[in-house]
């Protein structure tokens, strides 16, 4: 060992190793120097031959000019534009890392992030029985809270309509019940109140649509999760026999965590955050989303979307951020903000998340759900109004800059490097056809 | 003799450490994730089983020349008779972590291609788990992301089972705890729009009686066109990319009938005349036309 240690051996084995390294790290920095079709995307061209609109504003950061493109309507063409090659996912990827993936801009067509937790179920057929297919009328539900907390009621609405006219016709409520969650064993755990008489939520009196309400409660276990109110009905008027609608919503009896309506605002690096305080009673995975709008227009600017471990513990901080450049591309001048759709719940998972990946490199067996998936927070009661007035130029205008960023860019390089290897550098691969 | 021995031997040890030094280069492949869709019963739970993607057949066996080319097949065979959000050994949601653990960490390169359900597994995983540095983007044939109306019908009563019938769906079992997960109303309580790479969300609209009327807009028997294009609202669609109807961040359709199935264009860019099943095939093709070979 020693004689294979020697002076002599050790030195050559340093001056060989040194040697193959200045001749890898050469190889290397010539692949970098290397230019692959995604590296020197040629963005103005390719936005001019596709019809992306490049004349877009600037803005001035830092005494500095710059460029402020039209993200929605850029990303709308890059949508459409049907072709497939590296180039184009680059510039996808490049444009969608405009922003962080935390904070991202929030329009009006937005549906599903405006009203997160309604329900607009389309019309759903009553086949006739013994039929082969007939159908005599449909149903459909509707709610605007799909998630309830604690001893909040569930609401949601009944319409049952003729299938040869398609217009509403009144039904006759036979039984209104609730189910418990599927790891619960889908037991009856109540029956649900219901009325057409205005009474209650009930909106108007005898216009055909049953309003049916139940109210969990409050620590009751069996009373959490995916639960499913089942009605029983029967339509004279169509001659529909007695037949069943359900419908399905999300109830949290036991409280994992809740919001204590205090709130912090502060700007950092040119962007603005919220920092909702919340009690932590359950640690765990937590999911936390929230919209901004302008509190004069009610522009949407923002939607934000968090996954964060809490342990237990009460007056902790959540950090909404609300990026900056997000401000300016969104047309925002001058004003307050409203934080609205404020709402986060943890998820039940049966292992601990932090030690998943652990577990599947160890071969360790990944127990199995056994309850609900979700527990929700109490949704804050009153939306959250900025103290102070914000001005655009308080906003960093420059886009997102974070590692994750500068890792996908580069998995896609190598990506652009190897495609253009099989296939050639210029091919324009069209996936679409129109 | 021996100095020159030992000499080598140093030699030999430097390199071995070079290579050691570029392991994870030497080491980077490409995968091809498949996620099936729902099914009645819960075998195929092997990694290695392919016949849930029907890759056997003639245009699968293009297909698979086609995408090894680009890299490695392995298919996350789940239990799909229950809930795809679901966690242990043989569920979805663990299954596809135990994938993307194994294939689209290092230097790895990965794509998912989705059917139906395997979808719905998928999106849900994206949002709650986030989105692979090393995931490229994922191809979604006849996503049940959104939900199915068929699922509405079928978790609702006995009396109104034709329509699972012809689906093959009043079979013992039914509806299952997949069945209830695909309710439009629970699939879509979660946030569909977390996706940093993107979606190919491509629709069939061969429907057939009496799904054609129960279903409101176009389907393909068994998902509509709201859910299959990744639009972001349970609704009558008739059109994959009507440019009225907003959709889920990061979704995107289009045509293109260089493949096992015809492009409509009429019905949008990403309709495909297929039924569900056949759906499985387009998503093939979509595949192997973004990785360049066909």
């Amino acid at each position: 060992m020693k004689r294979f240690l020697s002076k002599k051996n050790v030195f050559i084995g340093v001056i060989v190793l040194s040697g193959l390294i200045l001749l890898t790290g050469f190889s290397f920095l010539r692949t970098e120097k290397k230019d692959h079709i995604a590296v020197t995307l040629a963005e103005e061209k390719l936005m001019r031959e596709r019809g992306i609109p490049h004349e877009s504003s600037e803005t001035i950061w830092d005494g500095s000019k710059v460029w402020r493109p039209d993200f929605l309507e850029t990303e709308r063409i890059l949508q459409k534009s049907e072709l497939a090659t590296p180039k184009i996912l680059f510039m996808e990827y490049q444009l969608e890392y405009r922003y962080p993936s935390d904070s991202r801009p929030l329009t009006k067509k937005m549906a599903d992030l405006l009203n997160p937790f309604k329900i607009n179920q389309e019309k759903v057929p009553i086949f006739k029985p013994d039929s082969d297919g007939e159908i005599q009328g449909y149903f459909s539900w509707y709610s605007s809270l799909y998630m309830v907390t604690e001893d909040k009621p569930a609401i949601a609405w009944l319409q049952v309509y003729d299938a040869k006219t398609d217009k509403p016709v009144h039904a006759r409520i036979l039984s209104a019940e609730i189910q418990s969650d599927l790891v619960f064993g889908e037991k009856p755990v109540g029956t649900a109140d219901y009325n057409d008489s205005g009474a209650g939520y009930d909106n108007e009196a005898n216009d055909g649509v049953y309003t049916f309400s139940w109210v969990p409660r409050k620590g009751e276990k069996l009373h959490w999760g995916e639960l499913t109110m089942k009605v029983k009905f029967d339509a004279p008027s169509i001659k529909l026999k007695e037949t069943e609608a359900s419908f399905t919503f999300n109830s949290t009896p036991i409280l994992p965590a809740k919001f204590t309506g205090n709130y912090r605002e502060y700007l950092e690096n040119g962007s603005l955050y919220i920092s909702a305080e919340v009690d932590i009673y359950k640690p765990g995975q937590y999911i936390f989303e929230a919209n901004l709008f302008d509190k004069e227009s009610e522009t949407p600017y923002h939607w934000v979307y968090m996954r964060k471990y809490l342990e237990k513990g009460t007056s902790q901080k959540v950090d909404l951020p609300f990026f900056g450049a997000i401000f300016h591309d969104r047309g925002f001048e001058e004003g307050r903000f409203i934080l609205r759709n404020l709402r986060g719940h943890r998820m039940n998972l049966p292992y601990d998340p932090r030690k998943l990946n652990e577990m599947i490199t160890k071969g360790q067996e990944v127990p199995v759900t056994h309850e609900p998936l979700q527990e929700w927070m109490p949704l804050p009661e009153e939306p959250y109004t900025t103290l102070n007035r914000y001005d655009v130029v308080q906003f960093s205008p420059l886009e997102y800059q974070g590692a994750d960023k500068k890792e996908r860019l580069r998995v896609l390089e190598e990506y652009a490097a190897d495609w253009e290897k099989a296939h050639g550098a210029s091919v324009d691969t069209e996936i679409g056809e129109n | 003799m021996k100095s020159l021995k030992n000499q080598i031997r140093v030699i030999g040890l430097s390199i071995a450490i070079l290579i050691s030094f570029a392991t994870n280069q030497a080491f980077a492949a490409n995968y091809v994730i498949y996620v099936h869709g729902k099914g009645s019963d819960s075998s195929g739970l092997s990694n290695t089983n392919t016949s849930r993607w029907g890759n056997s057949d003639s245009y699968g066996a293009a297909h698979q020349r086609r995408s090894t080319a680009w890299g490695a097949s392995r298919f996350v065979n789940y239990d799909s008779t229950q809930d795809p959000r679901t966690s242990g050994t043989t569920r979805a949601q663990t299954k596809l972590a135990s994938a993307i653990s194994s294939f689209c960490t290092g230097a790895n390169k990965c794509v998912i291609i989705c059917h139906s359900a395997g979808c719905y597994a998928t999106e849900y995983y994206l949002a709650t788990q986030g989105t692979p540095a090393n995931l490229l983007y994922v191809v979604a044939g006849a996503s049940a992301a959104g939900g199915s109306s068929v699922a509405d019908i079928g978790t609702t009563a006995t009396l109104i089972s034709p329509l699972l019938s012809l689906l093959g769906w009043a079979i013992a079992g039914e509806p299952n705890n997949m069945t209830k997960a695909l309710k439009t109303g629970t699939a879509r309580s979660f946030n569909h729009n977390t996706s940093k790479v993107t979606i190919h969300s491509l629709a069939g609209y061969k429907s057939a009686q009496p799904a054609s009327t129960a279903i409101k807009g176009e389907d393909d028997k068994l998902v509509n066109f709201s859910g299959a294009c990744g639009y972001s609202s349970h609704g009558t669609m008739t059109n994959c990319a009507d440019g009225k109807n907003a959709k889920y961040t990061k979704h995107v359709s289009y045509c293109n009938s260089k493949g096992a199935v015809t492009c409509n264009t009429s019905k949008g860019s990403g309709a495909y005349n297929a039924d569900h099943s056949a759906m499985q095939p387009v998503a093939r093709d979509a595949l192997d036309r973004l990785l360049g070979y066909l």
